[in-house]
């Protein structure tokens, strides 16, 4: 009986030791990330990688950018140590950080800063002087700082190959296939705590939940069923404040008042809380704006009811029919298609599935990367191909006029704004993608099975 | 065309119209039969296909049936049955379904229309059906529905079942797309195929009628068919010329499919190919054609050997016919048969007999008549200068007897008398002896206008000198060239007939000299503007002794016509009373159609 109860001591106190070790960082480790998209380059530059959700990822895990911003949006010193405008706000002066090298143990110099920043940024007029870089708009910039702040404005070394200074490096890159990074040792901001992160590329919903239930897979994305299973499975899942915006862009502005009335039409038409609740299974949030309205606050103002415009049955809306594309690939993309097919239809609108040659109306998925309102307004423009929105001042007066114009041009109708789901094993610690849905990699961790 | 020709084509052409006939009456019997035997077997093969067709109604029935009384279906009717239903969970549960049970579309919905789960339109989830009739009702039977997808629409084959688990029933709504593989699929005999017209547009549209292989090529050939069948009520029919070989043809039966409600989405044709009827009927035309053309060609044959039986004596005894033309008289036929060609042989025999015998009469008669006529000219015409003769040796008598001294004188003029009349006498024997002994013609090339000029010239002052000149007008043609004549008989036969002219105009008038010439013969014209000639007169003109004029021997125009013969030629006369009258001799031009005319110079003269 003694024994026993001296055994039973021993169990307690082990998995005591072992709770206490599971809630304290670690280093050491590799995480396996399963997703769905397959980039094809690693330049953060480059439209494949900035213009998606896991390209902006590895980008983060292999560069820095000058600037970052804070859980509150707030822009804060990375690469980049000071920064300051003169009146106009036209001319910035930034003040690099020191001792920080590139991956080939390279010094990070305003020269190599320059030279990336005139690369991802033609417009710019970007000199060196000294130490410092001087970027010049050509314009008032007040938000420069949250556009350093993007991804694509990455700091990288482009001599033949591309170094960065991140978190993390490349060791094997199969594009499209596969891409295995491992932590630097001498990172500037301090050593990431895994060892290696291997992402594997291009893999489907299936696969990925295929892969985790054999183990092959310690972090894979979900679809918003695949959420639900695995959260009624009690399976862990993490995900995003809505992120990401689908929409259907119309590749021409309207040609006529006529057409604008059809465009409206089809907008009043589309039942988006039916394509939530039931298409989405309540995963996202229907979108009556381009930003969420977390974000912005104003949202609920462009909810088509509050909206003046022309009521279905009041306009002719017969023999309208235009050319549609998707990514078919994507179920949750595929049943959004689909739905607005059938509620286009009922108003009396063909929408023809073009494939993926160009169309006249697109079903677009887009990431809000900024959490700064204006700079996500001005990317999320640029990635649907509308007119880039200029501001004149910081106030939300302003970004909602903005905003409300491009609803109002009827070349974008917001439907939904949708998180990023995550599917974790037990031993991954730390993924705090839930305000912004960035990884976060150089701060998780893994439970090390101990030696 | 000769007889036995004739007889042959005769019996030939009835013999192929009656083949040609009995093939056609032949033919259009078999392929009367045939058409009604394939018709039978057309409609058997549809009612077969029909039949198949139901069967997988049936099938599909079945699996509705299976899915409605499953325990998902069941859980997802009780969970309806609840107030404010999560029907997001649902979202792939019809597909599942459906691929576990091999159907193409299925829908499960609740009784007012909502779409609880869709297999081929998953978007449609909470979406509400209007086009679903309400109520819903089941049916027991496959029906044709129109299936909209978010490409466009398909047509399936779908049946509606129904669950009555909870408080509300649930209705599956399920069936087969019916495309190429359907068709494909479809178990169908030999010789036999199916198509399907997609009614989706209000006209027709070639790409909308498929077979198990696709589009059907010359779809637009079956327009009129589907148009016809697609009137309530009416099955159609129609023979299909694919392309020019009709063993590509098809009886092709079209059938409007029952629809799930009004008008219906499709119309199913079923095609029996009449490859093996065109195949059959080709062999029974290529038989009777060669029979029909063996029989024909025997037929000609046996028909040229019985018309040439038939027809021998009857040539035979035309030949003998053509014989007593030319002169034979003697000829006589072999009497082959005693029918009635053989009669006929007989007789002809027995005609020539006759025939020959009279003629020897009449030669005797005429020569008889002839020499009477001789001897009637001879006295005639010596008993003329007979008599004065006689007056004149009489005169003398008289004189020496009662006037010896006027004697002399009466002597002398006598004399001359006598010797005049004995001239007189001599001249008429020496016509006489000139008809009998006409020259046989010595052959030369003659000029044929230079001739009928010297003619003219000899005798041209003449006619100038008489007290009633008569005009001479010579028409010569320059193409007139030469001959073969003599040219002394020629000149001869031109001046007796110049001669009478220039008698038949004493009171002066036109004599015309004309010459012609055609290819292969030369004719000479003389006119004269005369009083003319009756047509008695033209047509005893060349009898010998036979004159118009009162000092005429009757000899002339006999000797012109003996020279015209001479030279195988033809002379011919045209005359009207009070106008004139005009000769016309064609002579042949060369030696050679001289003596092609010989075996015919006995009847050359006119």
């Amino acid at each position: 009986m003694k024994r026993i109860a001296l055994a039973l001591i021993a169990a307690i106190s082990l998995t005591a030791c072992s709770l206490h070790a599971a809630t304290r960082p670690s280093y050491g480790g590799t995480l396996r990330i399963s997703v769905q998209a397959a980039p094809t380059s690693l330049d953060p530059a480059d439209p494949i990688m900035s213009e998606t959700h896991t390209g902006q990822q590895i980008s983060r895990a292999v560069f820095d950018t000058l600037v970052r911003l804070d859980d509150k949006g707030v822009a804060q010193p990375d690469l980049a140590i000071r920064w300051e405008s003169d009146a106009e706000e036209q001319r910035w002066r930034i003040w690099l950080r020191g001792g920080v090298r590139f991956d080939d143990d390279s010094p990070l110099t305003a020269a190599v800063v320059a030279s990336s920043l005139r690369f991802s940024n033609p417009r710019w007029r970007v000199s060196v002087d000294g130490d410092q870089v001087v970027i010049e708009t050509g314009f008032a910039e007040p938000r420069l700082p949250y556009e350093l702040a993007l991804t694509q404005n990455s700091i990288a070394k482009r001599d033949g190959s591309i170094r960065g200074t991140g978190p993390f490096v490349v060791t094997e890159w199969n594009p499209g296939k596969v891409l295995t990074l491992i932590a630097r040792e001498n990172y500037w901001a301090g050593r990431a705590f895994l060892n290696s992160v291997v992402i594997t590329l291009g893999q489907s919903y299936r696969d990925q939940l295929l892969a985790f239930e054999l183990n092959k897979a310690d972090a894979i994305e979900l679809s918003p069923q695949g959420a639900n299973r695995a959260s009624a499975d009690r399976q862990r899942v993490e995900n995003s404040r809505p992120m990401m915006l689908i929409s259907l862009v119309f590749a021409q502005p309207p040609r006529s008042a006529d057409e604008t009335q059809r465009r409206i039409v089809l907008a009043h038409s589309l039942d988006r809380t039916s394509m939530n609740a039931v298409l989405l299974q309540s995963s996202g949030e229907p979108a009556a704006g381009l930003l969420p309205n977390w974000m912005t606050g104003y949202e609920f103002l462009f909810a088509p009811e509050s909206r003046n415009g022309v009521l279905q049955g009041r306009t002719d809306t017969s023999n309208t029919r235009w050319s549609f594309s998707y990514d078919a690939s994507d179920p949750a993309l595929r049943m959004i298609a689909e739905r607005v097919i059938l509620n286009a239809r009922d108003a009396g609108i063909a929408l023809d599935n073009a494939g993926n040659r160009r169309a006249d109306l697109r079903l677009v998925d887009a990431p809000i990367e900024s959490l700064q309102s204006e700079t996500a307004l001005q990317q999320l423009a640029q990635r649907l191909g509308l007119p880039i929105p200029v501001f004149q001042s910081n106030g939300p007066a302003e970004a909602y006029a903005i905003e409300n114009e491009l609803i109002t041009s009827a070349r974008v109708i917001p439907l939904i704004h949708f998180p990023y789901f995550y599917g974790l094993d037990k031993e991954t610690h730390n993924w705090d993608a839930v305000r912004d849905g960035n990884w976060h990699l150089e701060n998780v961790w893994r439970e090390v099975p101990a030696p | 065309m000769s007889l036995r020709n004739k007889l042959l084509i005769s019996i030939s052409g009835i013999v192929v119209v009656s083949l040609v006939t009995a093939t056609l009456v032949i033919s259009t019997v078999t392929r009367h039969a045939f058409e009604r035997i394939n018709e039978d077997r057309t409609m058997a093969l549809t009612a077969q296909f029909h039949s198949e067709f139901s069967r997988r109604g049936d099938e599909i029935l079945q699996r509705l049936q299976s899915i409605a009384e499953s325990d998902r279906v069941a859980r997802m009717a009780v969970s309806m049955s609840r107030p404010q239903p999560d029907i997001s969970v649902y979202l792939n549960d019809a597909r599942s379904m459906a691929d576990g049970e091999r159907l193409d579309f299925l829908e499960i919905v609740t009784d007012n229309g909502t779409i609880v789960s869709s297999a081929q339109w998953p978007a449609k989830i909470g979406y509400r059906d209007t086009s679903l009739a309400s109520p819903i009702s089941t049916s027991s039977h496959a029906f044709l529905r129109r299936e909209d997808l978010p490409n466009g629409s398909a047509l399936s084959l779908s049946c509606i079942s129904k669950a009555n688990v909870g408080e509300k029933p649930l209705y599956i709504i399920g069936g087969r797309r019916l495309d190429q593989s359907f068709l494909a699929s479809l178990t169908l005999p030999p010789g036999m195929r199916a198509f399907l017209y997609v009614n989706l547009q209000p006209t027709f549209s070639p790409s909308f009628l498929i077979d198990s292989t696709g589009p059907v090529p010359h779809a637009e050939l079956l327009a009129p068919l589907i148009g016809e069948a697609q009137q309530p009520g009416r099955d159609a029919t129609r023979l299909v010329h694919w392309s020019n070989d009709a063993k590509d043809d098809e009886t092709i039966h079209a059938v409007l499919l029952p629809a799930e409600n009004g008008a219906s989405p499709g119309v199913l044709l079923v095609g029996a190919s009449r490859r093996p009827y065109v195949e059959l009927r080709q062999q029974i035309n290529l038989s009777g054609l060669l029979v029909g053309g063996g029989g024909i060609l025997l037929t000609i044959l046996l028909s040229g050997w019985a018309a040439g039986r038939v027809t021998r004596p009857l040539r035979e005894l035309a030949e003998a016919t053509e014989n007593v033309a030319g002169g034979d008289w003697q000829t006589q036929v072999w009497i082959r048969s005693d029918d009635e060609v053989g009669k006929l042989a007989d007789s002809f025999n027995r005609m020539t007999r006759e025939l020959s015998d009279q003629r020897q009469q009449l030669l005797q008669t005429e020569r008889v008549a002839a020499w009477r006529e001789l001897a009637r000219r001879l006295a005639h015409e010596l008993k003329n200068p007979l008599f004065p003769l006689q007056l004149t040796v009489e005169n003398m008598l008289r004189a020496r007897d009662q006037n010896p001294q006027q004697f002399d004188e009466v002597f002398r003029e006598s004399t001359q008398a006598l010797l005049a009349e004995i001239r007189n006498l001599k001249t008429i024997i020496s016509r006489f002896s000139d008809f009998s002994r006409m020259p046989q013609p010595v052959w030369q090339t003659v000029r044929v206008n230079e001739l009928a000029g010297n003619v003219v010239r000899l005798m041209q002052p003449q006619w100038q000198a008489s007290p009633s000149p008569i005009e001479c007008r010579l028409e010569l043609d320059e193409a007139a060239g030469t001959i073969s004549a003599d040219p002394d008989l020629l000149h001869r036969a031109i001046s007796n007939l110049l001669l009478n002219a220039a008698d038949a105009m004493p009171q002066g008038g036109v004599l015309t000299v004309r010459t012609q010439a055609t290819a292969e013969s030369v004719v000479f014209e003389i006119c004269d503007t005369g009083s003319g000639l009756n047509s008695e007169e033209c047509e005893r003109l060349f009898t010998p002794y036979y004159t118009s004029k009162i000092h005429g021997t009757g000899l002339g125009l006999a000797i012109v016509q003996s020279i015209v013969a001479d030279h195988h030629g033809r002379i011919t006369v045209q005359s009207t009373l009070g106008q004139g009258t005009c000769f016309r001799i064609e002579l042949p031009r060369s030696s050679a159609a001289i003596k092609a005319a010989e075996p015919r110079s006995s009847g050359a003269s006119a």
